[in-house]
């Protein structure tokens, strides 16, 4: 009996592996405090896997809060090659100068991930406090 | 109770489960693939050109399309929660793992030459050209010279702008330098993609800075 159960245990098994290989969405939200802070600006590392690559991203919101009325606030996405001798950046996008002050999603351009070598990163330019933190998704 | 029942007591439940599970994945994972994406519709609008051509490989070309989307409803699309989506086999690229450093190289020298040869067939926009480099000299100048070099050559086209600093004898710049390069020029040059090399092949004390708008 139990060689029998065994038996079929393992063509379950092995029904299991023909079964069409499905790759649900990956997300990750990251708080300021896992970026550095220096000059007027954050430097957040995006933080990678094998499920979450940059190349891979489609969404990136950059919560910040802009609450100067002389200041704006600008989000980019990079990468840098892996040995370090080539960087790209897209296009940013930034609050309004004379805006309403408040909280403000920015979504910068990805083209500069849309190259799978390297790592990504995510700068951020504005008064300390004024970034929350993001969220990229594929 | 006999062994023979109590062996069919512990292992049936645990056949049928397996097999109920096994039926439900094969059954559930199609139909989780074939389920269209709400807003697929919109994969059918042409990509907007954008500065980085992305090779145009299909899967690119759906990442592109799939940024598109998301740009627009930023917040939307967090606040719901990524979704399986209809074209999830896209992102099984992520389960791949990373290139070599040498095929990464190469893969860069090829992206780079191909940047080189696009801003080199850009025909050349005298007005918005001049308008450009009025932007940039003011800002590029003193920062090469804070980083110890100069700017040696600018000439902008009809979208694009290509930087060489030279650097002092004895600086190896580093991608500090390169991404202090990016970064503070984006003021003169607001909603611009731009892309550094830290040293030319033919001349390893060079920069090159290449900045592309719309």
């Amino acid at each position: 009996m139990q060689c029998k159960a065994l038996r079929i245990s393992a063509l379950v098994i092995a029904l299991t592996a023909f079964v069409p290989a499905v790759v649900y969405a990956a997300w990750v939200r990251v708080n300021f405090r896992a970026c550095s802070y220096s000059g007027s600006s954050y430097n957040c590392a995006l933080q990678e896997d094998d499920r979450l690559g940059h190349s891979t991203i489609s969404t990136l919101n950059v919560h910040v809060t802009d609450n100067s009325a002389s200041h704006e606030v600008w989000a980019v996405a990079c990468r840098q090659s892996f040995e370090a001798s080539i960087g790209s950046c897209g296009a940013d996008d930034s609050t309004s100068v004379g805006g309403t002050p408040g909280q403000v999603t920015l979504t910068p351009s990805l083209s500069a991930w849309s190259n799978s070598s390297g790592s990504g990163y995510i700068f951020v330019q504005g008064l300390q406090g004024s970034l929350q933190g993001y969220y990229a998704a594929n | 109770m006999p062994p023979t029942e109590r062996g069919r007591v512990k292992v049936t439940p645990f056949v049928a489960l397996a097999l109920i599970a096994a039926a439900g994945v094969a059954i559930v994972a199609p139909l989780l693939a074939a389920v269209p994406h709400p807003s697929a519709g919109e994969l059918a609008t042409p990509p907007r050109p954008g500065p980085e051509a992305d090779q145009q490989r299909p899967e690119a070309r759906l990442r592109s399309l799939q940024r598109q989307r998301v740009e627009r409803e930023p917040v939307e699309a967090e606040t719901a929660g990524p979704v399986p989506d209809a074209h999830a086999e896209d992102t099984s690229t992520a389960a791949e793992p990373p290139l070599g450093p040498e095929e990464e190289s190469h893969r860069e020298d090829e992206t780079w030459k191909q940047r080189l040869t696009r801003f080199e067939a850009q025909p050349v926009d005298v007005a918005w050209g001049a308008d450009e480099k009025e932007r940039l000299l003011p800002i590029l100048n003193p920062l090469a010279e804070k980083l110890s070099g100069r700017v040696s050559d600018l000439e902008c086209r009809a979208s694009q702008c290509r930087a060489t600093i030279d650097w002092e004898e004895g600086k190896v710049p580093t991608m500090e330098d390169g991404t202090t390069l990016m970064l503070e020029t984006i003021p003169a040059t607001p909603r611009c993609a731009r892309h550094v090399r830290l040293s030319d092949p033919h001349n390893r004390h060079a920069t090159t800075l290449i900045i592309e708008c719309g």
